[in-house]
């Protein structure tokens, strides 16, 4: 019941406030309450009256404010726009971690490509290719290190350095998602970025054009390794990246030996060179040629292992596949928007409309009760200290 | 009869009227302090039994009102009654800053003047003081609002934070203790 609903007081007491009232207004009362009303009157007569200089002083004071007040415009900061900006902050909070959130999903491999910047931009600043792809392992971590296989959130040149003993051979596999009706174009792009932006080859490729699923293509690129994670970046660019696995290989050992059979092979040719020119008889010249034959097949052969594993670091083998995908109202349909397709879209939206209503309210939620709680607990603290100045008096 | 008390009362109900669902602006906030003024001043003085103290309050009191006009909601009560709690809540802020109790508030021109008076009338007028002196401050209070203020029973209910059948019973026993410490003293 409210307090004006509230009809519980007695009679009694209700015709004795009826009665001071009529008192104080001058009226007759009922000679039962004449005992009341002369009270009343004399109480009255008790009422602090303000001085004249006060009240002119008072009035003067209010007529400025009243001026001022009905002369400024209305506007400005209003007590009930607090809750609303509140509201509003936590809103755009939810909207930058939603936009967050959708951006990692359709970009898994972004904290990969900040992690490998680093290594593309020392590439890039040494102008061309450099010859190797370092490596520097911790001691004796050096064999462990042979086979390391990253998976994308990973960058593939996190474990290895840069000094010049290692080998690194390097792998990468990626899958894009493209809309249907740019298949054609990513294929052409994905030529352009590897061969003209970073001086690659395309070993071979395959694109099937088809309408919907049926379209598609795969590609194996070979791409200088220093320049490598920004080309991956180019051509993530190109569509949504599904999946990119990279691998490396530490080839340092079998570069070291083919280096090794090849000294060796030199040395021994440079002793046999000796022998012949020592040779007297026509048989030890038969004899050391014929070893000299040998010898030098075996050099041949430790040039061109070495040759092939230098190429294997040099140059990163870059597997890429081009799937069509469904993007926006598009999908399998390339004439533009379909009843189907904006329901889709219209879906789509209000999800992300309810997800970002909802992360706001997280976020206000305990803001709002502990801000209700300390309005709350501050006023009934306040409300009790002044009731107990008045029972102090 | 007492204009001023008249107009108390039934400016009141005009005003509650009159003042539109959102705020006491303007014009009719203006109306309210001209038809509250004096009892504001009186209400707050016998609250703080310190006159200087009460026109700083009641200077106080209305400047707050002025600026938290749009804090007034109409369906939480009467803007007379939201007066009365902005006084109250500055008065009492008054107490507890100054945490000491004032005297009460004696005009030596009422003195002289009671001295031209009828005896019995002298002799009620000192009766009834020593009776105001021996009330509770809450009950001092009621007094206030209920005589020289001129509240209504829900008006008092709302500035006191009770219900308006509490409100009466406090307004009864607070009269029936004057009853009787005027009556059974004379």
């Amino acid at each position: 019941m409210s307090r004006r609903e509230d009809t519980s007081t007695s009679p009694e007491i209700l015709r004795e406030i009826e009665a001071i009232e009529a008192t104080l207004r001058g009226e007759a009362v009922d000679p039962e309450w004449a005992d009341t009303a002369e009270l009343a009157l004399l109480l009255q007569v008790e009422r602090p009256q303000p001085r004249p200089e006060f009240g002119a002083k008072l009035d003067a004071r209010a007529a400025r404010d009243f001026a001022r007040r009905l002369a400024r415009p209305r506007g400005g900061w209003r007590p009930g726009l607090r809750p609303a900006l509140a509201l509003a902050a936590c809103l755009l909070a939810a909207v930058v971690l939603v936009t967050g959130m959708l951006t990692r999903e359709q970009h898994p491999t972004t904290s990969a490509q900040v992690v490998k910047s680093p290594a593309a931009a020392s590439g890039a600043s040494s102008g061309a290719p450099s010859p190797t792809r370092r490596a520097q392992p911790s001691g004796r971590d050096a064999d462990s290190a042979e086979n390391l296989s990253i998976r994308s959130a990973v960058s593939p040149a996190a474990p290895v350095g840069t000094t010049a003993t290692r080998q690194v051979e390097r792998t990468s596999s990626v899958t894009l998602g493209v809309p249907p009706a740019k298949l054609q174009d990513a294929s052409r792009q994905v030529f352009d970025i590897t061969t003209r932006l970073f001086h690659g080859y395309v070993l071979s490729s395959s694109i099937a054009s088809g309408d919907g699923a049926t379209g598609g293509g795969s590609f194996q690129l070979k791409i200088p390794s220093a320049g490598v994670s920004e080309a991956e970046g180019r051509l993530a660019q190109l569509g949504h990246v599904r999946s990119q696995t990279d691998t490396t290989q530490d080839i340092s050992s079998a570069f070291v030996s083919a280096d090794r059979r090849l000294a060796d092979a030199n040395a021994e040719r440079r002793g046999l060179l000796r022998a012949l020119g020592r040779a007297s008889t026509p048989n030890q010249t038969a004899s050391v040629r014929a070893r000299l034959q040998l010898v030098e097949g075996q050099i041949a052969g430790a040039e061109r292992d070495i040759r092939s594993l230098r190429r294997r670091a040099d140059l990163t083998s870059v597997s890429l596949t081009i799937v069509p995908e469904a993007h926006g109202a598009v999908v399998g349909n390339r004439s533009g928007l379909t009843p189907g397709g904006a329901l889709h879209t219209a879906g789509r939206i209000l999800s992300v409309a309810l997800s970002v209503l909802l992360i706001a309210l997280a976020i206000a939620l305990p803001f709002a009760l502990a801000g209700g709680l300390a309005v709350a607990g501050t006023r009934a603290v306040r409300r009790r200290r002044r009731e107990a100045a008045l029972g102090a008096t | 009869m007492d204009r001023r008390l008249a107009r108390s009362t039934y400016v009141t109900e005009t005003l509650a009227m009159a003042l539109p669902r959102s705020e006491p602006a303007g014009a009719t906030l203006e109306a309210l302090y001209r038809s509250s003024r004096d009892d504001v001043y009186a209400y707050v003085a016998t609250l703080l039994r310190d006159p200087a103290a009460a026109e700083d309050v009641t200077a106080t009191a209305f400047e707050r009102a002025f600026r938290r006009q749009r804090s007034f909601n109409p369906r939480r009560g009467s803007p007379r009654g939201w007066l009365f709690g902005i006084a109250r809540n500055a008065a009492l802020d008054e107490l507890r800053r100054r945490s000491r109790q004032a005297t009460l508030a004696a005009d030596p021109e009422d003195l002289d003047a009671a001295a031209a008076e009828d005896p019995e009338h002298i002799l009620r007028r000192t009766t009834v003081r020593t009776a105001i002196a021996g009330l509770t401050p809450r009950e001092r209070e009621i007094v206030a609002l209920k005589v020289h203020a001129g509240l209504s029973q829900a008006e008092l209910a709302e500035v006191l934070g009770v219900s308006p059948s509490n409100a009466g019973t406090l307004v009864h026993r607070t009269m029936e203790k004057l009853r009787e410490a005027c009556y059974v003293a004379s």
